[in-house]
């Protein structure tokens, strides 16, 4: 395993006036799955797009196990694409779909029969070959996609929202088939995508990108309980955030006083600094024992919604203001009203602080 | 009622369609008749009208010079047509809408407009030979009809398959030639024989570009109706239907009529 297989190094990308990617580096090791995950503009396509040869970058650098392909065109670098919609080509069968990088890359008929038979195989499609690719079904046709990229052994592979021409239950499936089918092939993969659920589900680790840049790269674990800021905590997971003032800080600790109450959270900032407060709703427990290792808050419950799996209940400040709180409880206690007041905790290690 | 007002329509729909043909399909039995003047019903029946038509001075060579003239401007057309188009649906150019609009406005223009226009610019750049202001003109009358119909296909055209075939190994002009050539062929084919028609029988630009040697078809039919208006006009007429139905066949094979129409 080569930890950087594949190196971009200070990209800078323009359209006009618009800066799209800023001094951008990025390091991918081998064999490795990465989501570049973030909004519509933030860069993440066009990041793609340059590493797969259909857009030059202005400055910077992009090398590929050592090579450096920075000047080379699309056709010249070996670097597999699987497309948004797929772009599978209609006026050809399945398997010349499959059969047309290898047919360009000058390899005979013959010699290409057993190679696109092989990939067929691997995404179980074997006794679709003859058929129109207008014949296939969403999920089918993104397994000819993935073969007719992979026939040709790219030293790359690259997912521009492969998953969101399908809807929700086969994209679940598509996304656990496809991770392990990339697995076996033991390739190199990056994913577009602005779904953060699926980049969860389907990476080793996340970029999230924020106006050309990344944000924080790191793996989703990491990534859902210690995001770097609060567009990082926005963007993955839902979160409750409270707003307030530091009171004091200690040792690490801070004390924060908000709508709810004061808490404690590990951050060391500056008392008086304006803070946002965050916590994952599956952190909160209700009506907790006293405890040392807890920060306790009350709140009136202003709506309780039934999710199947799990139950989600909206709390109220006692103070009037703007500031909810969101609690997710798997199992619902009985004679829970709204209107009711309550109270409620969480751990403070499971409290997050910024700077607002 | 309402019965009676589909059927009203049935109606209209069919005695239109007689309108249309009726005078097209009537010059075909006039072809074989056996008079040396154009009278329906035909009396008799003769081939001799088929059998004059190689001796008519000129008409075979003005076929033959219309058919090359469309056939090259058809092609010349195509080729530039299709570059243009790609670089209007594709490239970031300002104005792209106006120039699209301007590109199929021959289309709009009076055919004396565009004959006057043309004779004076191919005097003004001094080119007298007849037969390459006829193509240069030709061009222009075709140019229209394969860029309205190229553009409408490209429209419809997903480019991220031009990426695909890149990332796969093709150069750009290579991934062009694979993969968007075959998907808009459609576009081309009826394109094509909308503008080979519209050269074959074009009459009011040809007419101020001829001389007397280089003459194309429809303007040495004038010709040859004014001195002798004999049955000979309907067998040229009735061998051009003839043609014009076996290449719709052919290309209802190649794509199918509905995929044409369709564009």
């Amino acid at each position: 395993m080569q930890p950087d297989y594949l190196v971009v190094s200070g990209a800078d990308k323009r359209f006009g006036a618009a800066t799209v990617l800023r001094d951008l580096s990025l390091s991918v090791a081998q064999g490795e799955f990465v989501s570049l995950l973030g909004p519509s503009g933030c860069g993440k396509t066009t990041l793609l797009r340059c590493i797969a040869g259909l857009l030059h970058p202005d400055r910077g650098r992009i090398t590929v196990g050592g090579r450096d392909i920075t000047a080379l065109a699309a056709h010249q670098r070996n670097v597999g694409v699987v497309f948004q919609n797929y772009a599978l080509f209609p006026h050809l069968t399945v398997a010349e779909n499959i059969a047309f990088g290898l047919r360009a890359r000058g390899i005979s008929k013959a010699e290409a029969g057993p190679r696109v038979a092989e990939a067929l195989a691997l995404v179980r499609m074997e006794v679709h070959g003859d058929k129109p690719v207008t014949a296939l079904s969403g999920g089918q046709q993104q397994r000819v996609a993935v073969a007719r990229a992979l026939v040709v052994r790219p030293s790359l592979l690259l997912l521009d929202e492969p998953f969101s021409a399908l809807d929700r239950k086969l994209r679940e499936t598509m996304q656990v088939e496809l991770k392990q089918l990339l697995r076996e092939v033991g390739i190199t993969a990056i994913f577009v995508t602005h779904d953060q659920e699926e980049a969860l589900v389907v990476s080793d680790r996340v970029a999230v990108m924020n106006a050309g840049q990344i944000e924080q790269l790191t793996d989703p674990v990491t990534l859902y309980h210690a995001p770097a800021s609060l567009y990082v905590l926005d963007f993955v997971g839902q979160s409750t955030k409270l707003s307030g003032k530091v009171l004091s800080s200690s040792d690490g600790m801070i004390e924060v006083q908000t709508a709810f109450g004061v808490l404690r959270a590990p951050a060391s900032f500056m008392p008086g600094s304006s803070v946002a407060v965050a916590v994952r709703p599956e952190a909160m427990v209700l009506a907790p024992e006293a405890d040392a290792a807890l920060n306790t808050l009350r709140g009136q419950i202003s709506d309780i919604s039934f999710l199947g799996s799990r139950t989600q209940i909206h709390l109220n400040a006692p103070a009037e203001g703007e500031d909810r709180v969101i609690l997710e409880l798997s199992r619902l206690p009985a004679g829970l009203a709204t209107g009711q007041e309550v109270s409620f905790g969480f751990r403070v290690t499971d409290t997050m602080a910024f700077l607002a | 009622m309402e019965r009676f007002a589909k059927g009203l329509t049935s109606f209209a729909l069919f005695l239109t369609i007689a309108f249309l043909l009726l005078p097209i399909v009537v010059v075909i039995p006039v072809s074989f008749t056996e008079a040396p003047i154009f009278a329906f019903p035909p009396e008799g029946f003769s081939l001799q009208w088929y059998g004059r038509i190689r001796n008519v001075d000129g008409l075979l060579s003005a076929l033959g010079l219309s058919a090359q003239i469309a056939a090259l401007s058809t092609a010349i057309s195509l080729l530039l047509g299709t570059l243009c188009a790609i670089a209007l649906v594709r490239g970031r150019l300002p104005g792209a809408e106006a120039v699209a609009t301007f590109m199929v406005s021959p289309l709009m223009l009076p055919g004396l407009v565009l004959g006057i226009a043309m004779l004076q610019a191919m005097r003004e750049l001094g080119l007298r030979d007849a037969w390459f202001s006829l193509l240069i003109a030709h061009v222009v009358i075709t140019m229209p009809f394969i860029m309205r119909t190229v553009l409408a296909s490209l429209s419809l055209f997903d480019f991220a398959m031009v990426d695909a075939a890149r990332t796969l190994g093709c150069s750009y002009p290579l991934a062009i030639w694979r993969v968007l050539v075959p998907n808009i062929l459609p576009g081309f084919v009826s394109g094509a024989l909308f503008a080979f028609i519209a050269s074959f029988d074009n009459y009011p630009v040809s007419m101020f570009l001829v001389d007397v040697r280089t003459k194309t078809l429809p303007i040495q039919l004038l010709n040859y109706l004014e001195i002798s208006p004999d049955p000979t006009l309907a067998a040229v007429s009735t061998l051009l239907i003839l043609l014009t139905i076996f290449v719709l066949f052919l290309c209802d094979r190649m794509v199918g009529l509905r995929r044409m129409s369709s564009i």
